[in-house]
């Protein structure tokens, strides 16, 4: 039910119950709810109340409506100005490690059980709760991760320094220029869903992995336009690639390439920053050049530029694409969405909708990759991890402590709640996002690889 | 009419400018330096005769055969399931033959366009497969009644094929075999049978890569990368894996050690999962996979073409290997000699491997000789050897007495082979014999020879493809012409030829498609025509033996003249681009509007129709060890398929011909296009 509310007539029961501690004001106006959670209990993914007792169905939805409560609570007494934050779960049973089943690493990962439960309430945003980041420490080459792909159980990382192999969480190959990569900063990946080849596009040309070798191809010795790629698409034996200097199209069964920029389609800039191929169209975001979307069948370009071409500002809004400077798109159901480094677009085919920081859930304005499926939007930005179902928002987010993270909740009716976590993404920079067979995302962040699921879910 | 002394004189000119030419098409060498200076923007050439340019040329034949009369020249071969009927691709001829087993003769033939040149039969041997060679599909037919039950697009020169063994059907398959699995056709639709549920398997040289096929939906087809050059392959009894044999060596540089590849493709989830490299080997044709699928057998040539080839003397700048590969994860990959010290028993060609694993067959073409391999004796070499010993196995001639069981004599060229079902009966196709040799497992003898019916009569260029295919020639039957030539093409590899020490003057081997009328021969051009070329000299150089005697020269000859060009291979929707990509190579002025010199345009050495002026020209391509500067323009006919380019084969790509080895526009004026039209050029040269 997308962005419905999910109202359980236990509800009423649990507050009934008292499974949760009632709420108490702090000196500084804010209110504390206490709500516990055990390891033990986390680690089965059951929710304890302060008498240590596990809660059953019943009182895990009065323990997660009390959250609720407190939050009301704050707004109430807080006020408007105070009213996003609430401080949950603190004590020791707060916040609770977990054991990472993929690696049997306790302590990395923080459960915010109290968190999940809230967002569950409000809709079916995931709860992200336990993280598990790998750097140079776990082997990566390098903690600066460009792009990510998941094929199974095989999960690929494209750093600064190479290109990664994780399986089972941890890191089993690395492949350098050594190895046949045409250059070691990896920019973009993408698995072919039919033969299982991986294609590489770095900042020095594109390879194709397959069967443990690499083909290269570069503007020297192939059609290739541009060596510097940002992003390729897989569409079934046709490949497109998004390169600072155009579009390429390669059919690897005839093995002709063709180029696409402002020569030949209604590019106005050559950079070309993402590329998607969706039911027989190819959408491609050009950095000063909006959407640019070619016709499979008719082989005919379209444009998507922001009509009132205002680089400061949107000046009408939901007139168009919110901005000429596109860095990501993703097409799913028939919804476009643009990212720009000014904000996000969705477009039906028929209506435009602009969203900003500043009058949305949007993580950041800056927009760095877009993944979309089943009708949920991700979102790479310049602050965080963005989620939106297109009614409610969600953020993760790093503070500026090393071990402070937030997660940020924008409800149904607007209003944005800020929690506090254990856990999280490493960095706010995100470049890129995919998501593994249950949902969950695997980031390329800036610093490192990280993978967040919910705690009582599966890795 | 009075005539002054100005008219005489005019006339005298013209009579002596008509005595001239006459002089010159007669054979004389005239000299026309202000039109030769036109043409071909140089003023370095001398005297030439007026039929250097202009003669008769006719465009080389493309696709088929051309040999004079329509020999079978068996190809692959098929038994069906019940023993009785062998299927013989006769590529020669066109047709599929459908051979009696019991009365060891042709029952039947049926007519396929576009050079059949691989057959399979299904497991319950209701269907069979023809691979069009030049008609890139692969026809479905009825085994009963030979009629099309589908044709099945495939990638470019589909050559042989598989069924995957309905066995496999009860695997849980994943991914897309899954989802092709799904969409077969379920017994009892549309009258359908078993067979139509096993998926097919072609292996495709020209594009490189192995389609996947499920017959009934052919919109579902999927297309995996293999080697370079993919010619065999190989499906496991239990349908997991399939193992890929590759002809040419994977491109690089051409100083590196050559390495070919055998692809291994588990067909439970459609991915290639493996690459194994076989070092300094090449021209695998042959494979097969043990009952169990844990180790492969491959042909495969070993060959040093980093030595000098007046190395042949002293033996081993070919050899022929069984390479026994492992194919769990890394597996060991051995290559074992399968000459000896005094004989190389050259290209070796189609392998099998009887039922119990026991005996391995090796066909050697060159050699017109089945070599059987006892398999558990190769088994036993390589549990009892260390790392560094398994390494030198190939070049150690003294260990194939130990594994060879036999070397059974055949008719001219065997290539392909099958078993019977139950592995009694082995039938090799002679090629070049148009028959079919009948070898008796157990006592390893020859027992018999089915005639296929072709031509009796062996015309000049018949017997001139049998010289050309004979190692006999050789030193030690090292190799053949088409060790380096298969199947008139090139083998992609750069050779040091002459005796200037090691390193110098390397060459790519060059392409004898469409050659006919391209003299002079060499990249020196230092041979006049094809007679020179092959004659003494190849004998001093290179074969180390007596040269071919003058009548097997003349058929040579006239073999290699015949040789045609491949089809083009081009998308019909790329025809604006590849019309763009003309103009470009036709262009005299740059894209600034500053004429390009005669001598710059890509026409002047590259003349049409040939693609070839047949004249030496600098291009700045020398290296500091070539002995000259100057090379002979090589044709473009078919150039898309016999990379990689320039004298040395330091271009591994067309791309690379101007985009790295170019800096100063000395190979055409082409700096100054950009990437859209550098690409229309080159598709322009792949349509040629």
């Amino acid at each position: 039910m997308k962005g419905s509310h999910w109202i359980d007539w236990n509800f009423f029961s649990a507050v009934g119950a008292g499974q949760c501690s009632s709420s108490r004001e702090k000196p500084n106006g804010w209110r504390e709810a206490r709500c516990r959670v055990s390891a033990a209990g986390q680690e089965r993914g059951d929710a304890r109340g302060l008498d240590g007792r596990i809660l059953g169905r019943r009182g895990l939805v009065g323990f997660l409506l009390c959250s609720v409560a407190t939050v009301l609570l704050s707004v109430v007494s807080a006020g408007p100005a105070k009213s996003a934050t609430v401080r949950a779960a603190e004590g020791s049973g707060g916040g609770a490690g977990s054991a990472d089943p993929t690696t049997g690493d306790k302590g990395r990962s923080q459960p915010s059980s109290e968190l999940e439960e809230v967002a569950t309430v409000e809709g079916r945003a995931p709860a992200l709760s336990c993280w598990k980041t790998l750097g140079t420490a776990d082997g990566l080459p390098s903690e600066k991760v460009f792009a990510v792909a998941v094929e199974g159980e095989r999960v690929w990382a494209g750093t600064e320094k190479g290109l990664a192999l994780v399986e089972n969480g941890v890191v089993r190959k690395v492949y350098g220029v050594k190895n046949g990569l045409p250059f070691q900063a990896v920019t973009a990946l993408a698995v072919s869903p039919s033969t299982g080849d991986l294609w590489v596009g770095t900042m020095g040309g594109l390879a194709r992995f397959s069967g443990g070798r690499f083909d290269t191809f570069t503007q020297l010795d192939s059609g290739l336009v541009n060596d510097v790629i940002y992003g390729i698409a897989v569409d079934g034996p046709v490949i497109w690639i998004a390169t600072a200097a155009g579009l390429n199209r390669y059919d690897t069964e005839t093995g002709v390439w063709e180029i696409y920029d402002t020569t030949n389609t209604l590019m106005h800039e050559p950079w070309c920053y993402a590329v998607t191929a969706s039911d027989g169209r190819v959408y491609v975001a050009v950095w000063g050049g909006g959407i640019v979307v070619r016709d499979g069948k008719t082989g005919r370009f379209r444009e998507h530029r922001d009509p009132d071409k205002e680089l400061e500002i949107d000046l009408f809004r939901d007139d168009g694409l919110v901005h000429d400077v596109t860095s990501a798109v993703a097409v799913d159901e028939g919804i476009t969405w643009a990212g720009t480094y000014f904000g996000l677009s969705r477009y039906d085919g028929r209506r435009w909708r602009s969203y900003n920081q500043s009058d949305s859930g949007l993580a950041g304005d800056f927009i760095n990759y877009l993944k979309t499926r089943a009708g949920v939007l991700w979102i790479a930005t310049d602050q965080g991890l963005g989620w939106f179902d297109g009614t409610q928002w969600q953020t993760w987010r790093k503070g500026k402590e090393e071990s402070e993270f937030r997660w940020l909740f924008t409800d149904s009716k607007g209003k944005t709640h800020s929690f506090p976590t254990e856990s999280g993404p490493p960095s706010n920079t995100i470049f890129g996002i995919e998501l593994d067979g249950e949902g969950n995302p695997w980031l390329a962040t800036a610093k490192g690889l990280t993978h967040a699921w919910s705690c009582s879910g599966n890795p | 009419m009075k005539v002054g002394k100005k008219g005489s004189l005019w006339r005298f000119l013209v009579l002596l400018a008509l005595a001239a030419a006459a002089a010159g098409f007669f054979g004389l060498e005239v000299l026309f330096p202000r039109h030769l200076r036109a043409v071909t923007g140089r003023s370095d050439i001398g005297l030439m005769r007026c039929t250097y340019c202009h003669r008769k040329v006719l465009e080389p034949p493309r696709g088929g055969n051309h040999v004079g009369l329509d020999y079978m020249s068996p190809a692959g071969l098929a038994v069906s399931p019940d023993g009785k009927t062998l299927y013989v691709a006769a590529e020669g001829a066109d047709r599929l033959l459908v051979v009696d087993l019991g009365e060891k003769r042709v029952r039947s033939s049926l007519p396929i366009q576009g050079r059949p040149h691989g057959v399979a039969v299904s497991s319950d041997g209701e269907r069979l497969a023809v691979t069009g060679r030049d008609g890139d599909r692969v026809l479905l037919l009825d085994a009963a009644t030979l009629e099309t039950v589908e044709t099945l697009p495939t990638g470019y020169e589909p050559l042989a094929a598989a069924f995957r063994p309905l066995m496999a059907r009860n695997d849980s398959l994943g991914g897309a075999a899954e989802a092709a699995e799904k969409s077969t056709l379920q017994p009892g639709e549309g009258g359908g049978t078993g067979s139509r549920q096993e998926n097919l398997y072609t292996v495709n040289g020209t594009s490189g890569d192995l389609s996947i096929l499920t017959p009934g939906r052919p919109g579902q087809s999927l297309r995996l990368r293999a080697g370079t050059s993919p010619y065999g392959l190989a499906v496991a009894a239990d349908g997991r894996l399939l193992a890929v044999a590759n002809r040419m060596a994977d491109p690089g540089p051409p100083r590196r050690v050559p390495a070919s590849e055998v692809t291994l493709v588990d067909l439970t989830r459609n991915r290639v999962t493996d690459r194994r490299k076989l070092v300094s080997a090449h021209l695998s044709e042959g494979i097969a996979l043990s009952s169990d699928g844990s180790f492969a057998l491959v042909g495969a040539v070993r060959v040093r073409n980093l030595l000098p080839l007046t190395q042949v003397a002293r033996g081993a700048v070919m050899n022929s290997v069984l390479v026994y590969l492992e194919t769990k994860p890394d597996g060991r990959t051995v290559q074992f000699p399968l000459g000896d010290v005094n004989s190389y028993f050259a290209d070796p060609s189609g392998v099998v491997l009887t039922p119990d694993d026991r005996i391995a067959f090796v066909a050697a073409g060159g050699a017109n000789i089945v070599i059987a391999v006892d398999v558990e004796a190769l088994q036993n070499l390589v549990q009892g050897s260390g790392k560094s010993e398994i390494a030198s196995v190939g070049e150690n001639l003294a260990l194939s007495a130990g594994y060879i069981l036999a070397r059974i004599p055949t008719g001219e060229n065997p290539r392909q082979m099958v078993l019977s079902p139950e592995g009694g009966l082995l039938y090799v196709a002679e090629r070049l014999n148009d028959s079919i040799a009948v070898i008796d497992v157990k006592s390893l003898t020859l027992t018999g020879r089915i005639d296929l019916g072709g031509p009796k009569e062996l015309t000049p260029e018949r017997r001139g493809e049998r010289v050309f295919s004979n190692a006999s020639v050789t030193f030690q039957g090292q190799f053949s012409c088409r060790s380096c030539h298969p199947d008139g093409h090139h083998d992609g590899l750069v050779y040091d030829f002459d005796i200037d020490g090691i390193g110098r003057n390397l060459l790519e081997t060059r392409s004898l498609r469409g050659i006919r009328d391209t003299a002079p021969f060499k990249w020196n051009g230092k041979n006049p025509d094809l007679a020179t070329q092959c004659g003494p000299r190849f004998a001093l150089v290179l074969t180390r033996s007596d040269p071919f005697p003058p009548e097997d020269l003349q058929d040579l000859v006239r073999y290699i003249e015949s040789i045609p060009l491949p089809p083009v291979r081009l998308p019909k929707s790329l025809a604006k681009a590849r019309e763009e990509g003309r103009k470009i190579f036709h262009r005299a002025e740059t894209k600034k509007g500053a004429e390009i010199p005669v001598a710059d345009r890509c026409p002047t050495c590259h003349r049409e129709p040939l693609f070839t002026d047949r004249l030496m020209a600098d291009v700045e391509s020398g290296a500091p060890t070539d002995s000259g500067r100057s090379f002979d323009a090589p044709h473009l006919l078919g150039i898309a398929a016999s990379g990689p380019y320039l004298h040395d084969g330091r271009a591994l790509s067309l791309e690379e011909i101007w985009t790295r080895f170019n800096p100063n526009d000395t190979h055409g004026v082409t700096n100054d296009l950009d990437k859209v039209q550098l690409n229309d050029l080159i598709l322009y040269l792949r349509s040629l």
